[in-house]
């Protein structure tokens, strides 16, 4: 028997990072919002390392941030070492990255969403989903409670079915020492949906009283760290502190060569696919028998806890062999773990079945997001929630949803990786997979998303008029330095390496030499082409990059008619002739919103777009006219 | 993806030789372009016309082909942008020439179905006729692709793979490093890597030295017939084409201008220039008769110097006086001594009493008797067996060209990025776009999985 207790606007179902970032969006809008939890204890936790960002996820905390999302704040609050990875390579391969310190992560995300306006907490843990005619109309908890909603999201994480392994050893849960979240997987293939199995690893943590440190190296963050969030006033807040760095050797090597068929990984029990750039210990030795060390390293999880995290580590293998490979490495002889490194298995949802706003294809306002679509990854799992909740959003106040194109923004490419080609192991963002990525930078995030953040009503009116500010500056600052010439005083100046003759430079020659800097040049400018670090930063990387920041503008321009041209939802695949099968097959099932998403699935030819495109127009007289009036605006 | 505010064009008749070829031009320039083609002082007005007219290069005046030019200015049209076509004889040579030309001329190729896009675009598809055309576009798309790769046969793709490979493996080793930047990945060997660049960049600017030395499989091969006069050269090229082309007299000094015939020998077109004779001119029609014999061994691929056998002193004279030019072409192997009128003597070696003469350069043959002069037609044919000195690996396509040095392009700028120690995140766009340019010569994209290849060859992950 079950009962109505109460309705809302939106359900989001988990509250790691992504139903946190969803929940709070839907509720920051307006909207009436539940967060379901199986735990209102385990808010936001950080089941992997306690860090934050890196290479494309350091690039993602800052878009978060900028459109109104919460992570970079909770980062920047709890980070014990900050550091920016890549700082020589150039601003937009820089990776932030924060070592957190994981209780205060956990307990600053719990107060931030529990003293939400709109926001409720609650203890459920879902069966099944309420669906009429197609359309989401609630969920239906274990103790047979019904709560309605407009809208529900799905952010399950690993508890989908989760399977931990030590060794031969399977335990229920979605992370260690927790229950996993049954049914709802098979209710979601009831509903039509195909559900995949997935496989992550997590690292042994070991006692900090039980670790030699005089045999690791000292790894300290930056100097003058930066923080994630455009909001950082005062950085950082906790006292810093140092990670640690030890090798494997032939011993470690030779310990878990020993006891490969132990490892669940080779015995063929985990039938998930793991991630290739996170691989187990067993992985790196059985893959690279040549390589006679693996860098680890020890990183703290807190300043109050002991427990520190063996980054490099990742294991499933059985807890008496974890010991016999740790007491091998530098450092490590005497270590006592904490907590045995596990693997884990769980239920996805192959991504290609939901939609740009991941709104799945099958049930009307329900959407899915985090590990659920197959991604890894707190920055990835955060991004996605962040979209689902403006998305569910926006389909409840009847507005269209918000998509980011891949030339926006790195949650854009995110999206529509997911979406567009799907995945078959747990997807991990890159830089490189970014078709525009100095224009992606994690420096411009302001730039390219908090005003669309303010038109959602997650960003202030006041953080809004600084961007507007800030904008003004660079605006001005560009247009002094192509318009004036260098001041006579700069030249020659063999810091600068200028000479006599570059009097006659403009600013914008002098800042484009590899020897000249904004810095520099500060010295000379006159008074009004002085500005704050920030604006100073995107006045010279503009100027210095100018001609590869255009050329990808140029593609962009280029591109922009068939990432602008939409084909209808219910296209008929199967009734088209002249398809090719696997062209006809994977269009159905991806259902691309627009030509240009049509052109990235693979094994669609040209031909296959050149009919696509003429039976659009066959299709659609309405079609031909949007097409027309995009014509006009040109 | 398809562009749409520039003027594309392509060959829309099919691969091969056929009796007509067209080669269509669609955009803005499409008229202006054409223009650029016709002879100095004839032009059209911008109205729906078809001209009968010489086809020319713009800058050098050479002629090119006589045809039909199609003006359809738009909306007119089929892609209801300005088009043009050229009707021009269907020869696969002249049709890649002028291809060639358009795109220096401002013009950029289409990609397929991208004439029909446009059409599409514009709101002009013929709905009724949208069925067959979507057919045939995909039956095209196919059709070309498999004929574009049927072209990589042999020297061209097996170059090409482990190119595009060695610059995807580069552009690993940078991106290894940025997004692995933490995972112990040694740092960046630079002078190796540097010398590996600098490797690849000799081997795509020799690729593109090959263009022009493809030139003999892509224009034919130009044979220029020299020496003092009344040696015979003018007999020599009509028994070769079996018709009275040059005027042949006795009298030495008859021909007094170049006069041109040709042939196809395996597949590709020979063009014989009879020169005037070269000898100390007194009146000035010959004087510029003799200007212009001169060019032409500057220009010819292969110079056959003719000597009168029953007189091999006076013939060969000459040939000491020649001029650097014609040295030039000795010392690259381009000169045959070619001894006429062996009907006339009884040595049928008469080269061997001349020690400075390469006996491997030296044929002998009789106009009268026709003796000898096949292994004059295989002397000529060795030469197309190998076009460029042995080079096995040659472009010949205009769309090759052009992806080439984009290629090129790209590791130059990387160079100047490596030497001023600019940041790893803009050599990576250079490789990038290198390796991009050389996988669409071989017709595909960088494959998503490019990337992926990172796992396999370093060690990465925490």
């Amino acid at each position: 028997m079950s009962f109505v207790s109460s309705s809302y606007d939106v359900l989001v179902v988990g509250a790691g990072h992504a139903g946190c970032e969803a929940s709070l969006a839907c509720a920051r809008m307006g909207l009436s919002t539940a967060l379901l939890t199986m735990n209102p204890d385990t808010i936001a936790k950080m089941s992997c390392n306690p860090a934050v960002g890196g290479l494309a996820k350091g690039h993602l905390v800052r878009e978060i941030d900028a459109l109104g999302g919460e992570m970079a704040k909770a980062t920047d609050a709890t980070s014990i070492q900050s550091r920016i990875l890549n700082r020589t390579q150039g601003p937009a391969v820089w990776g932030y990255r924060a070592q957190c310190d994981k209780e205060l992560y956990n307990q600053r995300m719990k107060h931030v969403v529990t003293h939400q306006p709109g926001l409720t907490v609650r203890q459920a843990l879902v069966k099944r989903l309420v669906v009429e005619n197609g359309v989401v109309k609630g969920v239906l908890t274990e103790v047979g409670e019904e709560i309605r909603a407009k809208a529900v999201i799905i952010t399950t994480g690993t508890f989908l079915n989760g399977l931990m392994h030590i060794g031969d050893t399977q335990i229920e849960g979605g992370r260690t020492g927790e229950l996993p979240a049954k049914g709802l997987s098979a209710h979601l293939i009831e509903l039509g949906l195909e559900v995949g199995r997935l496989k992550t690893g997590t690292n042994p943590r070991v006692h900090r009283a039980s670790i030699d440190f005089s045999k690791t190296e000292a790894q300290h963050g930056d100097e003058e760290p930066l923080p994630f969030s455009h909001f950082t006033t005062t950085f950082p807040l906790q006292p810093q502190v140092a990670c640690y760095i030890t090798y494997t050797n032939e011993q470690t090597h030779q310990a878990i060569r020993d006891n490969m068929a132990r490892s669940p990984l080779y015995s063929g029990v985990i039938k998930g696919i793991g991630p290739r750039y996170c691989p187990s210990i067993e992985d790196k030795i059985k893959k690279f028998p040549d390589k006679d060390r693996h860098q680890i390293f020890l990183e703290p999880e807190g300043l109050s806890t002991h427990e520190f995290y063996l980054n490099g580590l990742s294991t499933s293998l059985p807890l008496d062999v974890q010991y016999a490979f740790l007491h091998t490495i530098p450092g490590l002889e005497r270590a006592e773990i904490v907590r045995p490194g596990y693997a884990v298995e769980y239920d996805f949802v192959p991504p290609t079945q939901v939609s740009h706003s991941l709104e799945t294809h099958k049930v009307k306002n329900l959407f899915l997001a985090g590990q659920i679509n197959g991604t890894s990854g707190y920055e990835e799992a955060a991004a996605q929630g962040l979209m689902a909740g403006i998305n569910a959003a926006l389909a409840v106040k009847g507005q269209s949803p918000l998509i980011l194109g891949r030339s926006e923004a790195y949650m854009g490419v995110l999206v529509d990786d997911l979406v567009t080609k799907g995945t078959d192991e747990p997807y991990r963002l890159f830089t490189s997979k970014a078709e525009y990525r100095l224009l992606l930078r994690p420096d411009n995030a302001d730039l390219r998303l908090m005003e669309k953040g303010y038109q959602l009503g997650l960003i202030s009116q006041e953080a809004r008029e600084a961007l507007l500010d800030k904008k003004a500056k660079i605006e001005r600052g560009l247009q002094g330095f192509r318009t004036r010439v260098l001041p006579p005083e700069a030249a020659p100046n063999e810091a600068l390496g200028l000479v006599a003759k570059d009097r006659s430079l403009k600013l914008e020659e002098a800042l484009r030499r590899p020897s000249v800097t904004y810095e520099g040049l500060k010295p000379f400018l006159p008074t009004d082409l002085l500005f704050e670090p920030p604006v100073a930063f995107q006045i010279e990387v503009e100027i210095k990059y100018e001609g590869y920041l255009n050329k990808q503008r140029q593609e962009i321009q280029r591109q922009a008619r068939n990432e602008n041209l939409p084909i209808p939802h219910d296209f008929p695949y199967l009734e088209v002739p002249n398809f090719s099968r696997e062209a006809r097959e994977k269009l159905n099932r991806i259902k691309p919103e627009t030509f240009g998403q049509a052109s990235r699935i693979q094994g669609v030819s040209w031909g296959d777009l050149s009919v696509l495109l003429m039976a659009i127009s066959r299709l659609s007289k309405e079609q031909a006219e949007v097409l027309a009036k995009m014509e006009e605006q040109d | 993806m398809y562009e749409l505010d520039d003027t594309i064009t392509a060959i829309a008749t099919p691969a091969g030789v056929g009796g007509i070829g067209i080669i269509r031009l669609s955009g803005a320039k499409a008229l202006d372009i054409a223009q650029k083609l016709l002879p100095e002082g004839k032009s059209f007005e911008k109205k729906r016309q078809i001209l009968f007219t010489p086809f020319r290069q713009p800058q050098t005046g050479e002629f090119l082909d006589e045809g039909l030019l199609l003006v359809m200015p738009g909306p007119q049209s089929y892609t209801t942008e300005d088009v043009v076509e050229i009707h021009v004889h269907g020869s696969p040579l002249l049709l890649e020439k002028i291809l060639e030309l358009l795109v220096t001329l401002g013009a950029r190729l289409a990609q397929p179905g991208e004439f029909t896009y446009r059409a599409f675009i514009h709101g002009r598809l013929d709905l009724t006729q949208a069925e067959a055309v979507e057919a045939l576009v995909s039956a095209q798309g196919d059709a070309s692709r498999r004929q574009a790769l049927r072209q990589l046969t042999g020297g061209l793709a097996s170059h090409l793979e482990p190119m595009e490979e060695f610059l995807k493996s580069l552009y690993l080793k940078i991106e290894a490093r940025l997004e692995f930047s933490e995972d112990g990945i040694p740092p960046l060997d630079q002078a190796k890597f540097e010398q590996e660049v600098e490797g690849v960049r000799g081997e795509l600017q020799k690729l593109l030295d090959s263009y022009d030395q493809g030139k003999v499989l892509r224009e034919g091969l130009t044979v220029a017939f020299v020496g003092p006069p009344n040696v015979g050269k003018s007999s020599l090229l009509n028994t070769l084409l079996g018709t009275q082309r040059a005027i042949v007299t006795p009298l030495a000094g008859t021909t007094r201008d170049v006069v041109e015939g040709d042939l196809r020998l395996k597949g590709v077109r020979v063009r014989f220039f009879d020169t005037a004779g070269i000898r100390e001119a007194e009146n000035v029609v010959e004087v510029e008769g003799i200007r212009r014999s001169r060019q032409v061994m500057e220009e010819a691929d292969l110079i056959f110097w003719l000597v009168d056998a029953s007189q091999p002193n006076e013939s060969l004279n000459e040939w000491k006086s020649s001029s650097s030019v014609f040295e030039d072409a000795q010392a690259a192997g381009r000169v045959w001594f070619l001894f006429n009128k062996l009907d006339l003597v009884g040595d049928k070696e008469p080269w061997k009493k001349f020690s400075q003469l390469p006996t491997d350069k030296c044929l002998g043959f009789s106009c009268e008797t026709q003796e000898g002069l096949f292994q004059v037609l295989k002397a000529v044919e060795s030469f197309i067996q190998t076009p460029s000195g042995g080079e096995d690996v040659v472009i010949t396509s205009a769309r090759h060209k052009q992806e080439v040095e984009r290629a090129l392009a790209a590791l130059t700028n990387l160079k100047g990025l490596m030497k001023s120690k600019q940041p790893y995140e803009l050599w990576a766009e250079e490789l990038r776009e290198a390796a991009l340019a050389i996988g669409r010569i071989r017709g595909r994209d960088l494959p998503a999985k490019a990337f992926e290849d990172i796992f396999t060859k370093f060690c990465i992950g925490k």
